[in-house]
Order: structure tokens, then sequence, then C-alpha cells
């Protein structure tokens, strides 16, 4: 059976949770310390309160907390070459922009978050195995900025990826 | 000579007339002297429960015996009217039941002690627990009374018990069950004071094949004989202990409180497994008669599944961990059931989810 080309942007999704969800620093500065005392479906439903499949709507959040918003392009469609574009927006309240540091990291909460995403999306070899539709390619980071939020929206492609 | 000794009806004109009453009156009087003296004892006579007790003085007679058989039964001599076939007796620090019909020369009467070796322990029809001292012999080399012999006889494990004939004895289904086996004063040693339920130890089961209960009914009393065949064990025979009280018996007791079964539940914080995360871990936790969460033997995981080969399973302990990679068979479903020996198996219906 033919597979469907619009099921490839449901499991695109899947690999790019999966993959934030495993990586130890994202849980960790999305939900703070308590993440690693956290039991497993504790855990993964609070991920999933804060990293959704979708793109953000501003003045829909107001807690007080830092958010992924993502969701997934395919820009051309051919019978043998599909090209996919993925936009995440990377979202930190104001009030708790500043005060997260960790080593080896520089600038603030979304500049941080930037890098691990980076960290986990391009060069994390076994996430990009997983991903099995070849190498994402960060085109760009534009800053975000609403009256509550502030952040970083990221924009990955993965031309001819099939 | 003993016959002019015995000559209850002489003549008037040789003796004064009375002979007959006095003999009697003596003779009476005479059981009353020995009962007292030392060859005479005190032994209990009791009722088919147990319920009500006497004690009574007794001369025991064929207390030292020549052959195994005759030492497993006794001869009590009591004054007139004072016992019935079908009561116990006490003596000795163990039950003997009165078998055969207690009749009396005038002067006392004799009663047949028939040793008891096994106290019998089941429930009735109306889920109440008895218990009765019984008189168990091996019957093996006679017929069950289910099969005929005519062409030849293959031996089997039969039991002959006779016990009182009360109400409940004689009430006693064809197929009801036992437990009759000296193994379970040895299990019950090892067991500590949180054991309510062990249906794990092997015991010997017997089924009632053969119910007499007119064979020894005297009228006014008498006592029950049936034939038990063994047969298999089932997973709910055991040691159950019951208002305090531990009992070996082959049903479930019912108890006023619940739940009154052996029941095992699957923890887990998820009904879902993620494809390409961490495991789920199942947890069998299992439940004794009280509701008590207990542990139990020949813990089994079954998964019913059309992708199983999908599925990475491990076992630790008394959890089972369920991940997979495989992308195919997200919203799929697959179920998983707990069993043990002795409880009731559970099941769960699992599914695979993709993590969004």
């Amino acid at each position: 059976m033919r597979e469907k080309t619009t099921a490839e942007r449901g499991k695109f999704k899947k690999e790019i949770q999966t993959a934030l969800y495993k990586n130890d620093d994202i849980l960790e500065l999305i939900l703070g310390e308590e993440a690693k005392s956290m039991k497993p479906k504790e855990l993964r439903d609070a991920f999933k309160e804060h990293v959704k499949s979708h793109l953000f709507i501003d003045d829909t959040l107001t807690e007080t907390a830092t958010y992924i918003f993502y969701d997934v392009e395919f820009t051309e469609l051919h019978t043998n070459i599909k090209s996919c574009r993925v936009y995440m927006y990377l979202i930190c309240h104001r009030d708790i922009l500043e005060d997260y540091h960790k080593e080896g990291y520089y600038g603030d909460r979304v500049d941080i978050l930037t890098q691990m995403v980076e960290d986990t999306l391009i060069d994390d070899p076994d996430v990009v195995r997983t991903f099995g539709i070849g190498p994402l390619n960060l085109d760009s980071v534009k800053p975000y900025n609403s009256r509550r939020f502030y952040g970083a929206i990221l924009i990955f492609s993965v031309p001819n990826f099939r | 000579m003993a016959q002019s000794w015995y000559l209850m009806k002489s003549p008037h004109d040789q003796v004064s007339g009375f002979e007959d009453e006095a003999l009697s009156e003596f003779g009476q009087e005479g059981i009353a002297e020995i009962l007292e003296s030392g060859l005479a004892m005190d032994v209990e006579l009791c009722n088919y429960n147990l319920s009500i007790r006497k004690q009574i003085r007794a001369v025991i007679e064929n207390t030292v015996q020549d052959t195994k058989l005759k030492t497993l039964t006794r001869h009590m001599i009591v004054p007139i009217g004072t016992c019935k076939a079908g009561m116990y007796v006490y003596y000795k620090n163990r039950y003997w039941l009165i078998v055969g019909i207690v009749d009396d020369n005038m002067v006392y009467e004799k009663a047949i002690l028939s040793i008891c070796n096994y106290r019998m322990e089941w429930i009735n029809e109306s889920g109440q627990i008895i218990t009765r001292w019984a008189n168990v012999v091996s019957a093996s080399q006679y017929n069950n009374g289910e099969t005929a012999n005519n062409n030849y006889t293959v031996r089997s494990d039969q039991l002959l018990v006779a016990m009182p004939d009360d109400d409940e004895s004689i009430l006693l289904n064809s197929n009801s069950r036992f437990i009759i086996d000296r193994r379970c004063k040895i299990y019950e040693r090892s067991f500590d004071e949180a054991v309510t339920v062990d249906t794990s130890k092997p015991v010997i089961v017997y089924r009632v094949t053969r119910s007499d209960s007119v064979l020894y009914d005297y009228g006014d009393s008498g006592h029950s004989e049936f034939m038990l065949y063994q047969t298999e064990k089932h997973y709910n025979d055991g040691y159950y202990v019951v208002d305090g009280q531990g009992y070996w018996l082959c049903d479930i007791p019912i108890q006023e409180h619940e739940p009154t079964a052996l029941t095992c539940e699957i923890h887990s914080d998820s009904d879902e497994i993620y494809a390409d995360l961490e495991p789920v871990e199942f947890i069998g936790v299992f439940f004794d008669a009280d509701g008590n969460e207990t542990a139990a033997e020949n813990i089994q995981w079954q998964i019913d599944s059309e992708f199983l080969e999908s599925l990475d399973v491990d076992y630790v302990d008394n959890s089972i961990l369920v991940s997979t990679t495989d992308d195919s068979i997200i919203n799929k479903s697959f179920t998983i059931t707990l069993s043990a020996n002795g409880y009731e198996p559970v099941s769960k219906q699992v599914f695979i989810r993709e993590f969004l």
C-alpha cells in the first residue's frame, strides 16, 4: 500500500517530540530540578504541557514558564522528493528569562534552550539516526517578542528528505 | 455349676424369689463401686460437635493389645444409659468415636470405641465451616461404589471414614471434597502469623464417592460412614484462616467481610506505551482474602498481541516492563494478563501511542 504523504508530517513531529523529551537538559530547563524526581508518567505529562506540536498563539498562556512550540511544513511535494521545514518557537515568560544559568551555555534562558535544541536535533548523532529522514539544517534564528513572553523562532529545513 | 449361679427364675420353694431384682440392683451398685475404684478413670463424653462435654468415670478395656488393628479400638464400661453410638469419648488426649449399638447386660453398658485419627474440615451448603473428628482407615481393598469390578480390580487410594451421624455428616453430598493429609500440620508450622491464605502447598484431596447414612443408623443413635476416593487438588484448595482459626478447606470460605477471594491487580502509572520512550512498568499486586497485600508464588504474565515481536519485554520481580521502538504499531493495543497460583487472573489493555 502506498504510504500517505501526509503521514510523514505526524511521524516527523513524533520524532522531534521524542528527541526533545530524551534530552535531560531540556527537561531540567523547562520543568526545573524536580524533573529528576518525577515518575515517568508525571514527567511525560508535564513535558507535554510545555512542548506542543503546534504553533504558539499569543495571550493563550499566562503561566510563568518556558514552552516549546513547533510545526512542520512540506514546502515541496514531488513523487520522489519532499522538502520539509520545521518552525520551532522557544518561548519563555519574561519573569524567569534571566534566572537560569548552566555551564557550557551562554545567554538567557531562551538562548540556552536554543543551544540545547540545536544540540538535540542537529548535533546528536543518535537523534539524527532516529529521524531517518536525513540531517536537519538550522536555517535561521529570529527573536520573538510579545507582552509577557520572549522567545526565539528556529527554522530548520530538511531538503530532499525522501 | 455356672448354670446354677445364673439361674434367675429359681423355684420359690428353694429361694426367696427376688434374686432377679437383687442381682440387677447389686450388679449396678457393684459397677458404681468399681467406677469409684482405681480400675476406672476419668474420661470426657462429648457430643458430635464437641460443644457439650461431660466428665464421667469409665472402665476402659482392651488397652493392652497384641495386634496392630486391635490397638485402634477400646471397650468402655459405664453405668447403664450413659452413652450412645455416635458420641465421642475423650480419653488419654485422643478422641474416640462410639461405633455400634451400645447395649447393657442389666449391670453395665459397654461401648466400642474407634480411634479418631483425623479432624475432617469442610464447608456446608450454607457456608459454615464444619469440623468433625473421624476414624479414617484405608479402604483400598473395597469397591468405591462407582465402578464395578467385573473383570479385574485396580486398587486405588480410598478411605473409609466414620463420623457421628449428625445432620452435617449425613447431608454431605457425593463429590464433597476434603483435604486429608498429615503434612498440613507440618505446613502450618512454617506459616507466620500474617498468613491467612495459602493454596500453594501440595495436599492430598479426596472426594465422597459413596455415603452410608443408613447402615449404621440405630434409630436413636448411630454413626455415618462414607467412602472417599483420592482426587485432584484444585487451585483454591488449601489453608484459610477464618475468624482467627486455621482450616484446610477445599472451597474458599465465605467470610462476612469482603473481599472473599484471592485477587490480584495490575498497577501501572499509565495504560499507554509511547514508542521510542522508556518502558512502562506493570506491577503485579496480590491480595489475600482479607484484602491485604500479600506475596504470591508462580507469578505469570501473558501478553496477547499480534505484534509480540515488536515489543521489548523484561521481567523484574513482580513486574513486567514493556517498550517498543516500532512506529508501525502506534495506536494498536495488546492485552496483558497477570495470574498466579490460586489467584483470579486479571487483564489490562495497553495501547501503543506516539509521544505528542
